[in-house]
């Protein structure tokens, strides 16, 4: 243990706490110890001190508790003349500190300090403050919602983990080359700290770099002290999806340890905060990589393999500062024990998931395919294998070179595929994957399916030399990477030619319709099998989900069609076929396999499970739904909440307060966990009703599924429906609640009693 | 242009960094500042024509970072009885390797 480090975050620790307590003291002079203290849209309160104190700071006296907690982890600085071993303190430190940062973050935002704001930023997806009236500003702490819809790619190691950058980078150009190879990785990146006021966010801000959670670069703040922003998410992590409980401190932090992936990058001169705050880091298991010259803490214990790192940037043997980036975050992957599988993608552009979020604005497009002007499509058929010839790329008809700038024209993706193991079952599980391969490449924005997609070129991907021809590129690669298993060859064909456009727009047609009508054919009735997902279960140990034709995984990404595929790719996997065996109960659909199997792979804590109510042992629910069913009794009706809706809800509670009831594994008749395109299944909650019991939604759902639901109401008799449904605009209370039910005269209210 | 360094003891962290650019900049006179919170430090690079160094102190007096004066608060001083708060309110020290850490210790500690 280096003696330096240790005395530098000892002073530090001591330092903070002490700064920390003067600023509460002043608070709670000037704005009462009642003041709320709040941050937003999360059910954790502040989370690192909620996790490892199981202390909830609801106003400005509540954090005279944790910092009368972080006193009590202070130690005095290390003598001159007695050495001891100091790992002890200096994490002791590292924990004030936090427990002191997270305070700071609390009391500025009672003072209405926090975000920072950043004139002039707009951030691709942010935590949203409604009261800044759209000014720019940093993100400030990451929500719940956000937490959560990066959940599945946590669990299924799509997203490897995150690396927090503190301070500034040695250039403008290091700092892009750093984010750039940590999104080639898919590695989540935050930001903060400065050096000498510089921020590596005015770096990245100055080189034009989008920010926000959809390119997962997220800038905090611009001192060491929102590096508690990450710690939190950390936190939260294991709270959200490890089922742990707030207190267990030990747990947390050796679940962080092993599952969460995450380094810190110290970027310019590293001063005392930041060494106490890096203490805190390792605390978690994440080591800290630091690009000057300070003192290096290299044996393992804590963290899987070194704590602290130094690496001089100037002394990285390289030719550019992509180079030095490359080697800088190699080295960082590894001192973190992650592994990383990146797939070489041959173009000309950067390519990794971080940028499948991207937009591509009218004004910086080169071309667009789709959309308003043109048509384009895509298809993906299997073929024989003696007609496929693997990795030949067509393009058929006139190129990019033909078309104005900002034109548009007809294009069609035509992708054949054989395989000793493809089925047609698979082809739209395949074809569902071309938005995320082809969106996965920088300057490309690919939206929607089938025969509406819409792709579009940016300005500066063309500049560099990105051509049609690329998709296919794309596409090859991805799917022989991904997809390996069932796919042997395939060809691709790109065409803008307008005959052979139109030829195969029919063809497809016809596929898209014959799919259609497969899949309103498959029922739950009419297989034998359904899937368990327990990918989930690194993150909840006993959540299984049990997909079936007309229920599908709860984040939404699973439907029995992909459980089959990944089954066949990967037959030892997470997917695994369950026989529904004997029937037990047609009505709450209770099946002796079902049973059986959840039994065993819940390690016995789920004894029985139905597939069509929530009244009567409902499925578990790990931390990844899209949306929460609870029964509002008053109403004799269920509600659902959708993780984008932050408002009040009828029962009292928002998201964030009932996702902790409904998460964690367990079965809690009443409530429960569903992807959202199980409310349109005719086999939701239909022991209990079915969708007619819905009585309340969150209006995000209402919009964004509007067709869907009008098709639902069709079904269910009453084409009016959805309007008899309340939402948040309406009420968020039962008496409003019941007023509104009352004067539209909803179904719900007629309907047998559900207790 | 002249050049001059400033101790400014508590500025510690790069809050305090921030702070001591806000104050100095604004000033007339003042054309580059390098506060470093690493060696608690100022460079500031100023027009002798316009500011002088008391003016420079002046305003970091003013917002609450006077030049050499301060130091960091340490909260916890060494006694000669009780040198560690956290291990004397315990009133002992555990030396035995905790069970969950050697279980989940993995290969590094197979020494
Ligand atoms: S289907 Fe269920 S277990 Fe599988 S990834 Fe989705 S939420 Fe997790």
């Amino acid at each position: 243990m280096s003696r330096y480090i240790a005395t530098r975050a000892i002073r530090g620790s001591n330092a903070l706490v002490a700064e920390a307590e003067a600023l509460l003291k002043q608070a709670v002079e000037e704005k009462g110890a009642d003041t709320p203290v709040a941050f937003p849209n999360t059910a954790y309160f502040l989370p690192v001190t909620f996790g490892m104190l199981a202390h909830e700071v609801n106003t400005l006296g509540d954090l005279e508790f944790s910092l009368a907690h972080a006193k009590k982890l202070l130690h005095p600085l290390p003598e001159d003349n007695l050495w001891v071993p100091y790992l002890g303190e200096t994490l002791d430190s590292g924990m004030a500190t936090l427990l002191a940062a997270e305070a700071i973050e609390g009391v500025r935002f009672a003072y209405g300090e926090e975000p920072t704001l950043y004139p002039g930023l707009e951030l691709a997806g942010s935590t949203s403050y409604p009261q800044l009236n759209g000014t720019g500003h940093l993100n400030g702490p990451i929500d719940d919602i956000q937490l959560r819809s990066w959940g599945i790619q946590l669990v299924d190691g799509r997203m490897p983990g995150f690396a927090a950058l503190v301070g500034a980078a040695h250039s403008n150009e290091a700092a892009v080359a750093i984010v750039r190879e940590l999104q080639r990785r898919n590695i989540l990146t935050f930001l903060c700290g400065n050096t000498n006021g510089r921020s590596v966010i005015d770096q990245l801000h100055e080189e034009g770099v989008e920010m926000g959670y959809d390119t997962y670069i997220v800038p905090f703040g611009t001192d060491t002290i929102s590096a508690i922003y990450p710690l939190g998410f950390a936190t939260r992590s294991a709270l959200t999806f490890g089922g742990l409980k707030a207190g267990q401190w030990r747990d947390i932090l050796i679940y962080n340890k092993f599952r969460v992936f995450a380094f810190v990058l110290a970027l310019g001169e590293v001063d005392d905060l930041k060494y106490a705050a890096a203490a805190g880091a390792i605390s978690y298991g994440f080591p800290t990589i630091a690009d000057t010259v300070i003192p290096e803490i290299l044996p393992t214990g804590v963290t899987r393999y070194e704590h602290v790192i130094s690496m001089p940037w100037n002394e990285i043997e390289a030719e550019t500062e992509e180079e030095r980036a490359a080697k800088m975050v190699q080295r960082a992957i590894e001192v973190r024990g992650v592994k990383v599988k990146i797939t070489e993608v041959p173009v000309p552009v950067a390519y990794g998931s971080a940028f499948e979020g991207e937009v591509v604005r009218r004004a910086d497009m080169r071309a667009e395919f789709g959309g308003k002007n043109s048509r384009a499509f895509e298809y993906l058929l299997m073929a024989p294998m003696d007609e496929v010839e693997d990795g030949k790329i067509e393009l058929i008809g006139p190129g990019l070179d033909t078309l104005d700038e900002g034109g548009s024209m007809d294009l069609a993706l035509v992708v054949e595929v054989a395989g000793r193991k493809m089925q047609e079952d698979f082809e739209p599980v395949l074809e569902r994957q071309f938005h995320y391969f082809i969106n996965g490449a920088s300057g490309i924005q690919h939206i929607g399916q089938r025969d509406i997609t819409w792709i579009r070129i940016s300005k500066a991907a063309a500049e560099k030399g990105f051509d049609l021809k690329h998709f296919g590129d794309i596409l090859y690669a991805r799917f022989h990477a991904d997809f390996g298993a069932i796919v042997d060859k395939l060809q691709i064909k790109i065409i803008t030619d307008p005959d052979l456009h139109a030829e195969w727009l029919a063809k497809a047609r016809e596929a898209y319709d014959f799919r259609n009508r497969r899949l309103a054919d498959l029922t739950d009735d009419a297989v034998d099998t359904f899937y368990s997902c327990i990918l989930c279960q690194s993150f909840a140990p006993t959540h299984v989900c049990v997909v079936s034709p007309q229920r599908l995984g709860l984040c939404g990404a699973y439907n029995w069609l992909d459980c089959k595929a990944s089954y066949e790719i990967n037959p030892t996997g997470p997917n695994q076929p369950i026989q529904k065996g004997q029937c037990l109960d047609d009505d709450k659909g209770y099946f002796a396999g079902v049973n059986e199997y959840a039994k065993m792979a819940s390690q016995g804590t789920v004894e029985e499970v139905t597939m069509y109510s929530i009244m009567e042992n409902p499925m578990t629910a790990c931390g990844c739904f899209e949306c929460i069913v609870m029964v509002i009794p008053e109403a004799n009706g269920v509600m659902v909440v959708s993780r984008e809706d932050p408002s009040m809800t009828p029962a009292g509670m928002t998201f964030s307060t009932l996702a902790g009831i409904a998460g964690g594994g367990l079965q809690t008749p009443g409530i429960m966990g569903v992807g959202k395109f199980y409310l349109t299944s005719p086999k939701f909650v239909s022991a209990d009703g079915g969708f007619k019991r819905i009585v309340w939604m969150s209006s995000f759902l209402k919009e964004t599924m509007a067709e869907e639901f009008k098709q639902v109401a069709e079904r269910e008799g009453d084409p009016d429906l959805i309007a008899k449904i309340a939402d948040e605009t309406i009420c968020t209370d039962v008496e409003g609640l019941l007023a509104y039910l009352e004067s539209v005269g909803h179904p719900a209210l007629t309907m047998d009693m559900m207790f | 242009m002249e050049k001059v360094v400033l101790d400014v003891p508590t500025l510690w962290a790069d809050h305090h960094v921030l702070k001591v650019r806000e104050a100095l900049l604004p000033l007339e006179g003042v054309k580059d500042v390098y506060a470093s919170s690493a060696w608690k430090k100022v460079l500031v690079s100023y027009d002798p024509g316009k500011v002088n160094v008391a003016a420079l102190e002046k305003a970091l007096a003013d917002a609450n970072y006077p030049v050499g004066e301060g130091k960091m608060p340490m909260l916890v001083q060494p006694t000669e009885k009780r040198r560690d708060p956290a291990w004397a309110e315990m009133a002992y020290r555990v030396t035995e390797t905790n069970r969950v850490d050697l279980e989940m210790s993995g290969e590094f500690r197979r020494y």
